[in-house]
């Protein structure tokens, strides 16, 4: 291993490819930071640029777009409730209503120094388990994915906030609008009226802009005639000190940070499922046993340091396959496999005897990329805070302006921006009537994955139902998908009895 | 037509929406082309999920009917105006922005659309310095489009 | 409110001031088009669209393609993704450009799948078809190693006895679900038809031995052909393929299955003939290149294989009226 680690070593330690590191890992921030833009557009606009670039120089400045990017969510999410890319919604929960306390600067540093952690633990699992995990990895079938997704699916209850029922109808909703476009089974046009842009049906990404941009700029539109100082924020930028929170704090968290590690990992080896689906399990998980569980929401560390950790986490999770197997669980990890591909390297079982240099380089990128993102985070948190500053109908416009480019440059369609603003009417409007819209995105993304596995399994088994309780890790999510329902009920029947106690 | 009569009723029509919406999601899968290539179609799914929907909705009218019920109109606060016709106007502005976009180009249709949005997002008392906000709105399109068309090869219109 | 009005249109003119400046090459550009005096295309960049997003095989075709057209047309080639609905909205995006030969399509024959599923309503006959370079004939069928059938008759044999047992792995409604369909009515057995993803995804199914059989083409399986993982029955294809000689066809083996896919260049309707031509003859310009025939086939093991505009529109026209023939079969009605 050691021996493996020096041929990494001599490929990367040169300071041209150090330089490419941090150059990747900055600009994976500023894509990550600003919402519309993405990790996964940062890659699709840099992978062209590669192909006439060496592999291992290729490798590494995609690698390192992915960390920083991943990472840069964070920071609009927790300064602007506008969440950047699916991993980082569950960090609006806590991380937003801290900035609104004062506390922007000590959110930002919690999620920083989290985000680290999160990518240098899934590292090190990368490193010593990859070709273990691999192999528990393709266990999971359209049984397993079914159940696995269902499981997922119960955890919407949990993001609800107050009402349990607009939690489910905001999920369900996400839900139905992800059937729109061609089923994945025989590719069966559904509710595209005959429109050829729609039977792609609508990308991730410009929903979420539409859910949480476009509904905050009208929001604001809504307030500024009467608004007395358009709830500005105060920020203390001169009293940060180093990262913000204690030593105190972070031991306090050391069972948060783990488990939610252990979770993004966990979902970041299954392909298809990935950082939009952890960070929100990681929450919920996180906020399910703890001591304090109504406190979640208000603005505590708890909240950041689950998402935070569990979506960086996903990165090394997602390396997994892609690399022991050559499989790729998303647009991001499908663009470093063709990147890969496209220098005559393929990622495979034979990936880690025969691409020593290549497998240890990207090990080698993964360790210095989340020093670099710690380094230039921690001196770039009071140049973020300091945003806050900006007047808001001049940082709303501007931010809108990305969403619009981010949108279009996703197919370089402007369908995709029609569908940024189709989602803002609908963000707005659940506003309106206090419907959460995290559930919405959870849905969107498990929705889908639910039902092609529900009917792949339904053909694996020639129509028999009974295969998804037989086999025994689709029974254990099974299991495990009925009891958080009976244990969600149960809580909300037993607080809706105290608040009526109360009345 | 108060807005406490909006505050009170307001959970009672999310869910008649929701309903609506369910209703009309049900009667769209009779239209879904059924296929033979497992025992559940592609109507399967999406069946499932508009009755989940319809029965979400009808207790979401049910618990606004018992939230109405409980309410109690809060005089003693200071009240919250809102202006749902700047949110209109706003609205207006961004469809008319992507709208013609492809026609006039997209650094002239942008300054225009920052310039407008500002105006609109600005709070009420504070004032605006036009030469300030000409100037972030030229130079944030045109930097943003020179950036991504002629550095990453973006093809935005115009 | 009429401050605004006058500032707004104050800021219009700077701004188109600004446009002006940054954009007068295209205007002269359209002014100075005197057709009949000298062919003289290219005069500025080429845009190929790729109907996919970057880094699948669609795009790194084109894009080696553009790095050694450039030389050749003495232009920029560019390369632009434009995704969604299966390739369907960059194919539309080409048709609907200008016919001024800067604009061109790379697909394959999945344009013409997704007009027989109904995603559009036409394929390559309303576009000017210019050439095909690369004809994917490596469409293997490959099983586990650990699987007990040796050679592609052990299967069938197998299917034939146990009808409905064999897992055949595909995207349903995609190419590789018609072929193994065209298999079932061709050797007369019943396979279990399965839905198991895209080639990663099954890749990793027949590797967990969760289906039997999986038809790809030789570079998705390659990985694990290398590490023994997998064993490869048959080619599908006339002849074997010069890149991994040992694998029989199928044909050699008693069954006639033929699967391919020709990636090729179009232009919009209308297009000048003598661009298309021009584009044809330096597409085989390409394909005889040496570094060109390694970049493929290193990463996607496949040769070059250049054919002409007449030859790719009746390979087209033949492989539309096949898929069409068999559309109530792709449809599942």
């Amino acid at each position: 291993m050691l021996e493996s680690f020096a041929i990494g070593a001599q490929a990367i330690l040169d300071p041209i490819s150090l330089l490419i590191i941090i150059l990747g890992v900055t600009l994976g921030i500023v894509f990550g930071a600003i919402p519309g833009l993405s990790a996964t557009m940062a890659l699709a606009l840099f992978l062209p640029i590669t192909y006439r670039m060496t592999p291992i120089s290729g490798i590494i400045l995609l690698i390192s777009l992915y960390i920083g990017g991943i990472s840069g969510g964070l920071i609009s999410a927790i300064l602007t409730r506008i969440p950047g890319t699916p991993s980082s919604v569950a960090t609006c929960f806590d991380g937003y209503p801290m900035t609104a306390k004062g506390e922007g600067p000590k959110a930002l540093g919690v999620g920083i120094v989290y985000s680290f952690i999160g990518t240098i633990m899934s590292t090190i699992v990368l490193i010593f388990l990859a070709p273990w995990l691999a192999k528990i990895a393709i266990k999971f079938g359209a049984y397993e994915y079914f159940s696995v997704a269902l499981f997922s699916l119960t955890m919407m209850a949990g993001l609800s906030g107050k009402s349990m029922i607009k939690g489910l109808i905001s999920g369900f909703m996400g839900c139905i609008f992800a059937t729109i476009g061609m089923d994945s089974i025989g590719s069966v046009q559904r509710y595209t009226f005959g429109s050829v842009q729609l039977s792609s049906g609508f990308n991730i990404l410009p929903v979420l802009i539409g859910l949480f941009a476009i509904s905050e700029i009208l929001i604001t539109a809504e307030k500024a005639k009467y608004a007395t100082k358009l709830d500005a924020v105060q920020v203390d930028i001169k009293g940060i000190k180093g990262f913000g929170f204690t030593w105190k704090e972070f031991i306090e968290q050391k069972w948060n940070m783990l488990i939610s590690g252990l979770m993004g990992i966990g979902i970041g080896i299954l392909p298809g499922i990935g950082g939009g689906v952890a960070n929100v399990m990681a929450y919920g998980a996180v906020k399910n046993r703890s001591k304090y569980p109504e406190k979640f929401g208000t603005g505590i560390i708890d909240g950041v340091v689950a998402t935070e950790t569990s979506n960086n986490a996903a990165i090394g999770g997602a390396l997994v396959p892609l690399l022991a197997l050559g499989i790729p669980g998303d647009t991001v990890t499908a663009m470093l496999l063709g990147g890969l591909t496209i220098q005559g390297i393929a990622p495979g079982p034979l990936m880690f005897t025969q691409n020593v240099d290549i497998v240890y380089a990207i090990f080698l990128t993964m360790i210095i990329g989340a020093f670099s993102m710690l380094f230039i985070e921690f001196y770039g948190l009071r140049g973020f805070a300091a945003l806050l500053k900006i007047p808001k109908h001049y940082l709303l416009p501007g931010i809108f302006l990305f969403c619009i480019i981010g949108s279009f440059g996703i197919g370089n369609r402007l369908f995709d921006v029609w569908t940024v603003l189709l989602f803002g009417v609908l963000g707005f409007a659940f506003h309106k009537v206090d419907i959460p819209p995290s559930p919405f995105i959870l849905g969107f993304i498990i929705g889908p994955i639910m039902e092609t596995n529900l009917r792949r399994g339904l053909m694996f088994s020639q129509g028999d139902y009974t295969a998804f309780l037989t086999e025994p890790i689709s029974a254990f999510f099974l299991v495990a998908a009925a009891l958080s329902i009976t244990l969600t009920v149960r809580k909300n029947v037993k607080n809706a009895k105290k608040s009526r106690l109360q009345n | 037509m108060s807005r406490q009569f909006l505050l009170r009723y307001k959970g009672i029509a999310a869910g008649i929406g929701i309903t609506i919406f369910a209703i009309a999601y049900l009667i769209g899968t009779l239209f879904i082309r059924r296929t033979t290539f497992v025992t559940i179609g592609a109507e399967f799914m999406p069946q499932i999920y508009g009755y989940i929907l319809l029965f979400l909705g009808a207790c979401q009218i049910y618990q606004g009917i018992k939230e109405s019920k409980r309410f109690v109109e809060d005089t003693q606060k200071p009240k919250e105006r809102k202006d749902i016709k700047n949110v209109l106007v706003t609205f207006v502005v961004i469809i008319a922005y992507v709208a013609i976009m492809n026609f006039i180009g997209f650094m002239i249709a942008s300054a225009m659309l920052l310039f407008l949005m500002t105006i609109l997002l600005k709070p009420a008392n504070s004032k605006l310095n036009y030469v300030v906000t000409i100037i972030f709105s030229v130079v944030l399109s045109i930097g943003t489009y020179l950036l991504f068309h002629n550095v990453m090869y973006l093809s935005l219109p115009g | 409110m009429k401050k605004i009005i006058v500032l707004s249109l104050v800021m219009l003119l700077i701004s188109s001031m600004f446009v002006g400046c940054a954009t007068p090459p295209e205007e002269s550009n359209s002014e100075g088009s005197v057709e009949e005096e000298t062919f003289s295309w290219p005069e500025k960049p080429l845009e190929i669209v790729v109907p996919f997003n970057a880094g699948g095989d669609t795009d790194f075709h084109a894009r080696t393609y553009a790095k050694y057209l450039e030389p050749i047309l003495g232009e920029k080639v560019l390369v632009v993704n434009i995704s969604g609905a299966n390739g369907s909205a960059g194919t539309i995006k080409v048709r609907d450009s200008e016919a001024d030969g800067y604009t061109a399509l790379f697909y394959h024959d999945s344009m013409l799948m997704n007009k027989v599923v109904g995603v559009t309503d036409f394929a390559h006959e309303e576009l000017e078809v210019a050439a095909a370079g690369i004809m994917d004939n490596s469409y293997i069928l490959a099983v586990n190693a650990n699987s007990p059938f040796e050679t592609l008759e052990d299967l069938i044999n197998y299917a034939k006895e146990n009808p409905g047992e064999v897992k055949y792995a595909s995207s349903i409604g995609a190419y590789t679900y018609y072929v193994g369909r065209q298999m079932e009515v061709l050797t007369d057995v019943d396979f279990n038809i399965v839905d198991a993803g895209g080639g990663t995804d099954r890749n990793a199914a027949l590797l967990a031995e969760k289906i039997d059989t999986n038809v790809n083409p030789y570079g998705v399986m390659k990985p694990y052909i290398d590490s023994g993982d997998f064993r490869v029955l048959a080619v599908f294809a006339d002849k074997r393929s010069g890149l991994f000689p040992d694998v029989p066809t199928a044909k050699e083996q008693g069954f006639n299955i033929i699967a391919h896919r020709a990636y090729f260049l179009s232009f919009p309707k209308g297009t000048d003939e003598r661009i298309i031509t021009k584009v044809s003859e330096a597409m085989e310009q390409v394909s005889k290149i040496p570094e060109y025939a390694e970049d493929i086939s290193t990463a996607y093991c496949v040769e070059p294989a250049y054919m002409n505009t007449a030859d790719t529109k009746a390979y087209l026209d033949g492989a539309m009226e096949e898929f069409e023939a068999a559309s109530d079969m792709i449809l599942g009605e």
